[in-house]
């Protein structure tokens, strides 16, 4: 987690993470309880598979939580989210790495605030999983 | 329900729904995901940040908007069992703190069509506002779903 995060310590191309996830059916079992999700795909392989996967996916509602703490980790404690979106390219699954990674791609100032725009990305099996962005705003040392 | 009638729903509002933002909640939050931050748990380490105070994980809002996101779309969702989940996107103007009550209205905002791999599918984007008294718009959580 950093400690904490100013404007001027950015720049494009600043990388973000990598944060590994390492989910297992009892932190799958966690979320459903968690969340409210308790669609069947995501404890029982057998159902997965009667719906064409190889087996239990973690949640996608998961996937991007990770993300989100990918950036709350990022910004430091005075940092700012301000919107985060997400695309799911393809399924996760549990007991393998989730790589979350992100890469900041703009920095500007706007009414006094001082914006960072970053895409974001977990991997899974060497392929990009979810997709999607962040923006947040950073203290600035003026 | 036909895929001609989605778009009959679109502006139409559910019930508001008033949430407490309760610690028990968001403790098996942060356990399931993982995330050890001190400002979500830490009053003295939040406490001296910009927040004065511990505050929820943004994307805590997508647990809470849950309840209502699956009450509002089940008989959508029932007639169109062939779906996926098509992305996710939240937006922050407020931030929440436990023993918050924040009112929840969900409504469908837009309905299109698109090619997509397995053929011609029907694109719908929910929308979830929270809503703090005190503090007025908090945050905004869309939803898209694909019915193909």
């Amino acid at each position: 987690m950093t400690a904490e995060l100013y404007f001027e310590d950015v720049e494009v191309g600043t990388e973000i993470g990598p944060m590994i996830k390492h989910p297992d059916l009892r932190h799958l079992v966690m979320w459903a309880g968690a969340s409210g999700d308790f669609n069947p795909l995501h404890y029982s392989n057998e159902f997965a598979q009667s719906k064409g996967f190889p087996g239990i996916i973690v949640h996608g509602q998961l996937a991007a939580c990770f993300l989100g703490q990918l950036m709350t980790d990022w910004k430091g404690g005075n940092g700012v989210l301000k919107k985060l979106t997400c695309r799911y390219r393809g399924v996760n699954f549990p007991n393998e790495d989730l790589i979350c990674q992100g890469e900041v791609i703009n920095k500007y100032i706007d009414h006094a605030e001082h914006y960072v725009e970053c895409n974001i990305w977990i991997e899974q099996r060497q392929e990009k999983t979810v997709t999607g962005t962040a923006l947040i705003t950073l203290p600035s040392r003026g | 329900m036909k895929k001609e009638e989605l778009k009959d729903r679109i502006d139409v509002a559910s019930e508001p729904m008033t949430c407490e933002i309760e610690r028990g909640m968001l403790k098996r939050f942060v356990q399931a995901i993982g995330d050890d931050n001190p400002l979500w748990q830490d009053e003295v380490y939040a406490g001296k940040t910009k927040y004065g105070g511990t505050v929820v994980p943004p994307t805590f809002l997508i647990i809470i908007g849950n309840e209502q996101f699956h009450s509002y779309t089940s008989e959508i969702f029932a007639s169109f069992p062939n779906n996926l989940n098509g992305g996710t996107e939240l937006e922050f103007y407020q931030p929440v703190r436990p023993g918050d009550k924040l009112i929840l209205t969900t409504k469908l905002t837009d309905v299109y069509e698109r090619d997509i791999k397995v053929g011609r599918a029907t694109f719908a984007i929910f929308e979830t506002s929270f809503q703090n008294k005190k503090e007025g718009l908090t945050a905004i959580y869309r939803q898209t779903a694909i019915f193909y």
